[in-house]
């Protein structure tokens, strides 16, 4: 493996944190390399040196945790090792970065580079085929939305060769994504070996004493880069990215949800930044695509089950805590994830195998109606959120929080427009509201909350505009 | 797998906002709870204000600012992410169109939305608040009844950013009660169906 280092401090700091591939994290470049059989361009590995750097850094600086209000964001100094210092050090490329990754995390970066030519020779062909730039790059986490997405276009257009591309950042996800590629290449002839990126903090005496950050708000710079530079080694200009519509627009589930609060990790603005960032990067026109940014997830994963592949949807997981440290479940049931994966899955008539989540909101009413409140949390959050949107019915009373998030952030653009969004948000409110007059009828209790489906109807008949 | 995201935002401003949310949780009426918010809600923007200050970043800068998405970026980041500046920012990045007035009435909304789900996600479920549209039709009450508060202070900012938002003076607040109650009635001094 070729080491590359990088540094980091908060800007109120004067100690600096050293960190060194192979001693204090594992992220190997050289994967790039066996898989493709040649060697990278300086920028691409410039790139992925920034990147990993940049995940760490988020990784491994603490948000203040009390009184989110004023300090969510931090202040911080990364000085990374480059091939390509010019280009690095070109103003225009700097505020690039900047822009793309501050959207992102909502922190302020300061980067500085310095000189560092150490690169990789190819020893091993590991490639049996070749992958023309007609192939498709996509990210492949393991998840539902990309296991879905994967086997929707896999399923849609047969011809075309897609090419997963994982960074491997959480135990047990590279089992799950091997898993979801043997059952998806036992069927699809174009589907390409999944490139993983093992993505991992050693934890040395030196770092030992850091207290980890759990929202890693930037961990998406890191995906789309990784996915970016292997669309770049095939010559493709493009990197589809699988979310759905709901998931990109991520519509906080609170007000006061401002900033990176509510992850902008799939986020169009920040898939604009990146791309302008690439295309500098590449010397070419470079595109981050959202194949599915008009369909509801319950929309994606009903196709999936529609040419047959129900079973590949149970071998995901959402859960934003998996795997939870308990023998039985791994999913936790009542995170926003989760509760939005129940919902999908709901919606295309999936049932999971009993036991997948700690809790069950949606199916069994003993297990339903004895969820603690403090335990459905997230639930009345997506509720509240829920007879908010009732407004989106019609495009003149769009409620003033919708409007601020769509048009305030950069949703809404000219690849996609205002009426995209606001067709997916309402076919959402429609699939729960048959969702939550099922789960009345089954006798849930915390449907009561909303009294009926027809509640979300009238909820905010008296928005003020 | 998805990140996580907490709806643990902090109490804006410390406290200031808790005798508003008991106040509801009791079962207040409307009319009493915006008597609160009148209080707190002046109170919030002079701390958030005094805040942006310390940051470097005035009020009026954001005005000033309001039809520059890169420079309102830049403000918001000066501010450290601040929450207040995140919303003024994407408030005047919805509506370029809109007066200065509307943009601050908008603003001021949107501050008050965040109070409303965090009492909503409370309250919701309660006996006395056993749905969600049921506490959120009266928190639009609430909001009605602030209305004119809300364009008094915005209509204030509008033509002066550098303003420090006060309450309403009890005088007025009386004046102002008067003229609710005298719109209630007709002129021969009965109630009004």
């Amino acid at each position: 493996m070729t080491p590359f280092t990088f540094s980091f401090r908060k800007h109120s700091s004067q100690s600096e944190t050293v960190l060194t591939s192979g001693r204090e994290f594992r992220f190997n470049i050289d994967e790039y390399v066996h898989y493709f059989s040649k060697p990278l361009p300086s920028r691409l590995v410039d790139l992925l040196r920034i990147a990993a750097a940049i995940y760490f850094t988020d990784r491994l600086v603490r948000r203040k945790q009390k009184n989110q209000q004023r300090y969510w964001s931090r202040s911080l100094f990364l000085k990374v090792g480059v091939v390509d210092l010019e280009f690095w050090n070109r103003p225009s490329i700097q505020e690039l970065l900047t822009d793309t990754v501050e959207f992102l995390s909502d922190d302020t970066w300061r980067f500085v580079f310095d000189y560092d030519n150490r690169s990789s020779v190819p020893t091993v062909q590991r490639r049996l085929f070749e992958i023309s730039a007609d192939s498709q790059v996509t990210l492949a986490s393991g998840g539902l939305d990309s296991a879905a997405g994967l086997g929707v276009l896999l399923a849609r257009e047969p011809a075309v060769v897609r090419l997963p591309v994982t960074v491997w950042h959480q135990p047990i996800q590279r089992k799950v994504v091997l898993r979801q590629h043997n059952e998806l290449s036992a069927r699809f002839e174009s589907l390409a070996e999944p490139l993983i990126i093992k993505t991992a903090l050693i934890w040395t005496p030196e770092l030992k004493h850091l207290h980890q950050e759990p929202s890693q708000r930037s961990r998406a710079f890191l995906f789309t880069a990784a996915g970016a530079v292997a669309a770049a080694m095939i010559g493709s200009t493009n990197v589809d990215v699988l979310e759905s519509g709901i998931g990109a627009i991520n519509l906080p589930l609170m007000a006061g949800m401002v900033g990176s609060r509510a992850t902008r990790s799939c986020h169009p603005e920040f898939h604009q930044r990146m791309a302008r960032l690439i295309t500098e990067v590449c010397g070419y026109d470079f595109t981050i695509s959202l194949p599915f940014f008009q369909r509801t997830k319950g929309e994606v994963v009903k196709e999936l089950a529609a040419c047959g592949l129900a079973e590949l949807s149970r071998r995901t997981v959402s859960c934003v805590h998996y795997p939870l440290r308990e023998p039985k479940h791994k999913q936790c049931g009542v995170c926003p994830a989760c509760i939005l994966r129940r919902q999908s899955m709901a919606v295309a008539g999936i049932q999971e195998q009993e036991g997948t989540y700690k809790f069950d909101l949606f199916d069994s009413p003993q297990k339903a109606n004895s969820v603690l409140k403090k335990d459905r949390k997230y639930l009345n959050a997506f509720l509240n959120q829920l007879v908010q949107l009732t407004d989106v019915e019609r495009n003149d009373s769009l409620p003033q929080r919708v409007r601020r998030h769509l048009l305030g952030t950069g949703i809404v653009s000219e690849q996609h427009p205002l009426e995209e969004s606001i067709k997916v948000l309402r076919t959402y409110l429609d699939e729960w509201r048959v969702l939550i007059a099922q789960a009345k009828a089954r006798g849930i209790s915390w449907t009561n909350l909303v009294a009926t489906g027809d509640d979300i109807k009238e909820g905010a008949s008296r928005a003020i505009a | 797998m998805a990140e996580n995201e907490s709806l643990d935002l902090g109490d804006p401003g410390g406290q200031r906002w808790n005798q508003l949310h008991d106040a509801v949780r009791k079962g207040a009426s409307a009319e009493d709870a915006a008597r609160i918010a009148q209080r707190k809600l002046p109170a919030a923007l002079r701390k958030a204000f005094k805040e942006f200050v310390e940051s470097g970043v005035s009020f009026e800068q954001f005005m000033s600012a309001r039809k520059d998405a890169k420079a309102l970026d830049r403000l918001v980041r000066k501010c450290e992410g601040h929450e207040y500046a995140h919303l003024f920012a994407q408030t005047a990045r919805a509506d370029l169109t809109s007066g200065n007035d509307e943009l601050v009435r908008s603003f001021l909304g949107g501050i008050f939305e965040r109070i409303s789900d965090q009492i909503s996600n409370s309250v919701a479920g309660s006996s006395i608040w056993p749905t969600i549209p049921k506490v959120t039709h009266y928190l639009r009450d609430v909001r009605l009844h602030l209305e004119s508060d809300i364009q008094r202070i915005s209509k204030k900012l509008a033509k002066d950013p550098t303003w420090n938002p006060t309450q309403r003076s009890r005088k007025a607040a009386e004046k102002s009660d008067d003229t609710q109650q005298l719109l209630g009635m007709s002129i021969m001094g009965m109630k009004k169906k």
